[in-house]
């Protein structure tokens, strides 16, 4: 996968991260671009608005640069440290989320995973654009709502309120369109 | 199959939530900035605040230096005015080093107490880190909680509709339980009636097949009877017929008898004439007449007297005059009417006259 913003064509963490560290105003750059969306996206995940999305991530990124020295990345991939600072952020605003029934905390959590980027590898590069064709043949009133559940990281009800549909029929358009997504990906060889 | 199914069902949520992550990063990334702020805002005024707070910080610890400087050289290191001594001055010097190289061991030892507290501080970090991590995994629980039991919540309002379904088809079974009991029983009833009925008609049945037996008894007696009877009807007609030849053989006999008493030279209807000429059969009838009163004895002698009369008056040399005569007799039936007043009960003078009137017209169909 080759996003345009880079966000997962992260070049050598290590370096990169050492050249912020000692005032490399081009290494902050490329840092702030590497991980800026899923920053921003992990807000948004959590239900607050876009105005507040944007301020919690200046935020988030104000501190990881003036906490680079202290990152040891014996103790953790750089993402789930990003992500640590950014659950504090968010933690302090958390009262002041917009919509916070209508988001997946699971979903929000999706944007720091754990182990190391999974979706940097070729094969995982692969699957995601499988997926990604797979759900732009879906009709369009299918790929809606799986674009809000999935990208947006909307709960049933947060798509509910987004679309004007109600509950019931969301969940039986994700599930018909989960099965066609099945039986795409089955074809493709990606879904046994 | 369940856990197949559960597996393909959690591997395609894994990729799609993948997919999902990525789409949003790049997004995000990719989202314009907002009005009337610049491109890059972010990492930007990070760095300029981290610039901003390290050169606040350089100088601070360079009046901070500069002060203390100040205050030592104003304090100890400035010469007294007006003692110039070289050994006041040499004595005030190492008094300086002295203090100099305590503050020396003062620093350094605050520089230890510095990076052990900053050890510290980095172990407490990495212990908030491993909180904040299951701090996560407990709030990622609590969210997968959350969807259980609202999925389980859903799960039991399902099962109470289920149950309250089922309650009432339970009562509606329950109330075509009772209704078909209450058949059973009228059913059972009527059967019961029924038994009694068939009971009672196999009785009868029994009756019916002991009397059939019997009536077929009987009827076999009966068919035995009939038998017998028509065996015996047969004989008698067979002995009536043999009466009856011998009785038209005597009579017969009886007419040639008489036939050749009363008129010796003559045959047939001529004889006849004869012999009813000399019996004088037609003057005999007015005396008769009165023995045989009315009915049909006094017809037939009205009948016998015209037949005689006109025997009396016959032709006896005109063949068709005779045969004329002669069937006129045969079919008049006076032969049975004369027996059968023979059979009934008569006086001795009118039976030997409807004797001889019977001997004149016996065998008149074969006289022609």
């Amino acid at each position: 996968m080759t996003m345009e913003s880079g966000a997962f064509v992260e070049p050598d963490q290590g370096q990169l991260i050492a050249r912020a560290a000692a005032g490399d105003e081009a290494a902050c750059a490329a840092l702030h671009g590497a991980h800026a969306g899923r920053v921003r996206a992990y807000f948004l995940r959590s239900g607050f608005a876009l105005a507040d999305a944007d301020d919690l991530a200046q935020e988030t990124f104000l501190r990881t640069f003036r906490g680079l020295g202290t990152y040891d990345p014996r103790r953790g991939a750089f993402v789930s440290w990003l992500g640590a600072i950014a659950r504090n952020v968010a933690r302090r605003r958390w009262r002041r989320r917009a919509q916070p029934d209508s988001f997946d905390p699971d979903l929000a959590e999706d944007m720091f995973p754990a182990e190391a980027n999974p979706a940097e590898t070729p094969e995982a590069r692969e699957e995601i654009e499988a997926v990604r064709d797979c759900v732009a043949a879906l009709p369009a009133e299918l790929e809606r709502v799986v674009r809000l559940r999935y990208v947006d990281g909307r709960t049933t009800r947060g798509i509910a309120e987004a679309t004007g549909l109600p509950e019931s029929t969301v969940r039986l358009r994700l599930a018909e369109a989960a099965e066609r997504l099945a039986a795409a990906l089955r074809k493709k060889g990606f879904l046994e | 199959m369940g856990d197949e199914t559960d597996n393909r069902d959690h591997r395609l949520e894994r990729i799609l939530r993948r997919w999902g992550a990525a789409e949003a990063a790049g997004r995000r990334a990719d989202a314009p900035a907002r009005p009337g702020r610049r491109p890059r805002s972010a990492w930007a005024a990070a760095w300029t605040v981290l610039r901003t707070a390290a050169a606040a910080a350089a100088v601070l610890v360079a009046v901070g230096v500069f002060v203390m400087t100040g205050v030592y050289i104003g304090r100890g290191g400035r010469p007294a005015r007006g003692a110039t001594t070289a050994p006041a001055d040499a004595r005030e010097l190492a008094r300086l080093r002295e203090q100099l190289a305590a503050a020396a061991d003062t620093m350094k030892k605050a520089d230890g107490a510095l990076t052990a507290a900053r050890e510290q501080l980095d172990a407490l970090r990495g212990q908030l880190r491993t909180e904040i991590e299951q701090g996560r995994r407990v709030r990622a629980d609590l969210a997968g909680l959350k969807d259980d039991l609202a999925a389980y919540k859903e799960r039991l309002e399902q099962d109470r509709r289920d149950r309250a379904a089922a309650d009432a088809r339970i009562a509606d079974l329950r109330t075509v339980m009772k209704k078909t009991s209450s058949v059973l029983e009228a059913t059972r009833k009527q059967l019961a009636v029924t038994k009694a009925a068939l009971d009672e008609s196999d009785a009868a049945r029994k009756e019916l097949l002991a009397a059939a037996a019997a009536g077929g008894e009987e009827l076999a007696r009966l068919k035995a009877l009939h038998r017998a009877a028509v065996d015996e009807r047969d004989r008698a007609a067979a002995e009536l017929a043999a009466v009856k030849a011998q009785q038209a053989a005597i009579l017969d006999s009886l007419q040639r008898l008489y036939l050749a008493a009363a008129a010796r030279d003559d045959t047939g209807w001529a004889a006849r004439q004869s012999a009813a000429r000399t019996a004088g059969l037609v003057e005999k009838l007015p005396r008769l007449r009165t023995q045989a009163g009315g009915g049909e004895t006094a017809r037939l002698l009205e009948r016998l007297e015209v037949m005689l009369t006109r025997l009396e008056l016959l032709d006896t040399s005109d063949p068709s005059a005779v045969r004329s005569f002669a069937d006129l007799v045969a079919s008049s039936g006076l032969a049975g009417e004369i027996d059968a007043a023979l059979a009934a009960r008569q006086p001795p003078e009118l039976r030997a006259w409807l004797l001889e009137a019977r001997l004149i017209v016996a065998g008149a169909e074969r006289v022609g």
